[in-house]
Parts: C-alpha cells; structure tokens; sequence
C-alpha cells in the first residue's frame, strides 16, 4: 500500500512511477533498498509512506530488464547489503521516462488550465 | 515496554520465515529483506526506541505479509513455476514410488506368513486382520486428505530441494529391493494370495485390492468439492460418469463375494446384494428425491449388464446350473430395498434437519 499525506496514491500508479525515482537516485551513486526508502522520504518531507519492502520486487524488475545491477557487498557495520548501479541501458531509459513524463506533465497541465464549459447542451439539434 | 525475552535476530528470522513460508521468496531476497529490517530497527533504535518497539516498527514499515508475498510473486513467476513442478515430481514418487515399496513389503508379508503358518486358521486370521487394517489405512487417507496436502505444502515451501529429493527415495528402495528380493528369495513372485487356500483371504485381499481404486476415484471426483472427505460430499450430486465408474467398482466388490464359497447359492446372491443395497441406500440417502432414483438407476445399469452377459456366459459353461437369475434378482432386490430405505430415512430426518 503506498499512501501519501496529502494524496493517497494508487498502488498501480506508485509502482509505476517508483522506476524512474530509483533510477534519479541511482543517477547520482550506487545505492542499496534501505537508502533508497530513505532518500525517498527525504525527498518528500516524510510525506511519501511506501511500504518499504514493495521496492525490492520493483528492483528485481529493473535488474531484469538490465535497467540496473545488483552486487552483495559488506557494510561498514559487517552485514551484506546489496548494492545497485544504473547501467548503460538504465541511463537511456531514464532519459526516455524523463523526456515522456515532462511532455505528459506539459500536456496535463495544458488540458488542465483550459477553460471549463458552461453550456449544459453540447450538441444542438436543428 | 520491553519483554526481557526479546531477541532481535529471532523476531526478525520469524518474521522473514511467514513471509518465505509463503513460497514466493528466493533465497536472496530473504537476506535483503532482512538486512532492511536490521538497518530500519537500528536507525529507530538510534532515536530512542527499545529493540522490540523499533523491531514492530520496522515491520510495519516494511509491509504485511501477503502484500509482500503478493509483490514478490509478480516477479519471482519462476518460483511459482518451479513449485508446480516439485508437486509434479512429489505426486509421480508418492503414487508410483510408496505404492511400490508397500506392495513389495506385502509381498514379502504374505511369504512370512504362508512359511511359518501355512494354510492354518492362523494364517487366515492374520491375513484378513492385514486387510482390513489395508483397507481402513486406505480410507484414511481420503480422511487425513487435507493434512496431508497441507504437510506437501509446507514442505515444498520451506525446502523444496530437499523434499523433491526425498520423495525419490521409496522409488530407488523400490527399483534396487525388487532385484535383491527376487534373486534372494526366487520363490517369492509365486506366493499369491491362492496359497493360503482360504474363501475368506481371497475376499478381504480382493476388498482390500478394490479399496484402492474406489479411494483414488473418491479423490479424483472431490477435486472440486469443499470441505473434508465425507460421505455426504461423496454421494451428493454424483455426476453421471462417477456413477458409471461408481457402479463398475461395486460390481467388483460384489462379484467378490463369490469366492467366500457360501454353503448355497441364495446365500451367495445376498451376500452379493449386501454391496448394491449399501450403494443405492448411501446415494439415496444422500441425494434429493428427484435425483436419487436416477443417480441409483446409473450406477446400477453397469452391474445389471455385467451380470446380465457375464452371468449368462458362465451359465452356458456350466451346464445345469443357472445362478444368473438369483444374481440378477438380488442386485435389483437390494438395490430397491436400499432405495426405498434411504427414502424412508431421508423423510424421517428431512423435518429436523430444516
């Protein structure tokens, strides 16, 4: 269940949009399934509440599609973490996300802001 | 507030165990998800919350159970895959596999007996107590049905390596103790049940032989029903081609009774019929009015021409002796009777049971 403060988002629109979030992150550094939850929440002002473990099911579906890569690697603190890193094939499909969803956004907003019709009879019959 | 028992590594292992328990985690995503649940419980640790509040925290962070097997399982498909096909495997070994040791430990059984009891009332008596210990331990597993889906499942959850590979084991017992048996013991393949030259062996051998095609047929036609193993789910509603194979099965059972060498021929017919009047009062008894006259009239048809054909056949043999006719009159006596009884019984109840 993924519900947010001040709208709670639809569990099928959140898995969908949490791929391109994963790769922004992973853009900058490599990173591991607790830091990303993190910066996420960060990001948002502890606005966004995702039930952390549904990340995971999401990361194994970018590795599958070679978006990311995962390796095991000791901690600091001694424990295995794994650790992802964008690949080549992430950055273009974060590219091609990014490009898509700024014209979606332009679109919305552009639809949005039209003027609303007052006439109750759309079509007139003569 | 803290339970002094409380250990950390534990919580988070039982916690992670529901949600593998559950069949759709690999290996690898069990340790990822419990690194999470560490780093989470120490960061609330951190900022003032004991280990077991941090730990309650973390998981209700990380999410339910079923949410988590349900995202997992989208993409872990291959898991469900794999899991089908150590059912497979586990199915082939337990109805190929266990059958084969259980009739090779019988076999050796019944070789025992026959060498140290010979044809004596001993003999017969420990073998008709084997059947029907064979008999009941058959039905039982049509009653314990669920439990043992439910140990099937379990198992194939937790280790399914192991348990594929266990389940091979009767197989291999069966395949390397057949060779050793027969070439230790030559004579062993030529011990059937006709040695013990007793009426009574060879019917409870025969009703033990036959209560497993009529439990595997209870299992198959189940399949889709609700609830445990009861005679009412059963009988209730039989489809047609249950009747017809339902039918064909207590011909078997019937016609068994023949060996049991009755001093005259109207004992044997009502020995025969006691089989047709249990069937037609049960699938009366258990279906409504309008259905039970054509459900008893189905399973009866195939024994009425099994009789019918066969029986004539071997009247012709015999020459002088005509049984068929007492055989025909008992089955529709006591297919009649048991119906008319079930009726009876059903009327009686209906009032309390509404």
């Amino acid at each position: 269940m993924y519900v947010c403060d001040m709208v709670e988002l639809n569990k099928d629109f959140m898995a969908s949009a949490l791929a391109p979030l994963i790769l922004i992150i992973l853009r900058r550094q490599e990173s591991y399934g607790y830091q990303i939850i993190q910066e996420l929440k960060d990001k948002t002002g502890g606005e966004l509440h995702v039930a952390e473990g549904t990340l995971y099911p999401v990361l194994k579906k970018m590795e599958s599609k070679n978006w990311i890569e995962g390796e095991w690697k000791k901690s600091d603190s001694g424990r295995a973490r794994r650790y992802y890193v964008l690949t080549g094939k992430g950055k273009q499909e974060l590219e091609e996300q990014y490009s898509q969803m700024n014209f979606i956004n332009d679109l919305i907003k552009k639809l949005w802001n039209l003027p609303i019709s007052t006439s109750t009879t759309p079509f007139s019959v003569t | 507030m803290e339970s002094s028992n409380f250990n950390l590594d534990n919580a988070i292992l039982g916690y992670i165990g529901l949600i593998k328990n559950q069949g759709s985690l690999t290996g690898s995503d069990a340790d990822e998800l419990t690194g999470h649940l560490y780093d989470s419980t120490e960061v609330l640790v951190k900022i003032g919350l004991s280990e077991q509040e941090a730990f309650m925290v973390a998981c209700k962070r990380i999410g339910n159970v079923e949410l988590l097997t349900e995202e997992y399982g989208k993409v872990n498909m291959s898991l469900k895959h794999n899991k089908i096909w150590a059912y497979l495997l586990i199915g082939f070994n337990m109805f190929y596999g266990i059958p084969s040791v259980v009739f090779a430990l019988i076999s050796i059984f019944y070789w025992g007996i026959f060498r140290y009891f010979q044809t004596s009332t001993v003999a017969v008596f420990i073998m008709v107590a084997f059947h029907v210990l064979f008999i009941a331990g058959i039905f039982s597993l049509l009653r314990f049905k669920r439990q043992i889906s439910c140990f099937i499942e379990n198992k194939v959850a937790q280790k399914p390596l192991k348990w594929v590979a266990l389940s091979f084991l009767p197989t291999m017992c069966s395949v390397l103790g057949r060779s050793l048996m027969f070439k230790r013991i030559p004579s062993l393949e030529r011990y059937t049940i006709r040695v013990f030259e007793s009426g009574l062996v060879e019917f409870s051998f025969n009703l033990a032989a036959l209560s497993i095609p009529f439990v595997v047929l209870s299992m198959i036609f189940s399949i889709n029903r609700t609830g445990g193993f009861k005679l009412k789910n059963l009988f209730d509603k039989p489809s047609a081609l249950l009747l017809i194979l339902f039918g064909f099965v207590i011909e078997l059972f019937a016609a068994s009774t023949r060996v049991l060498q009755a001093p005259n021929i109207v004992v044997q017919a009502v020995l025969f019929g006691i089989f047709y009047f249990t069937a037609s009062f049960l699938l009366t008894y258990y279906n409504r009015t309008s259905s039970a006259m054509r459900a008893v009239l189905i399973f009866t048809s195939i024994g009425f021409l099994l009789e019918l054909t066969v029986g004539i056949m071997a009247d012709m043999e015999r020459v002088n002796r005509f049984y068929t006719p007492f055989f025909v009159t008992a089955l529709v006596a006591s297919v009649g009777v048991g119906h008319v009884l079930g009726l009876w019984i059903f009327n009686k109840r209906k009032p309390t049971e509404c």
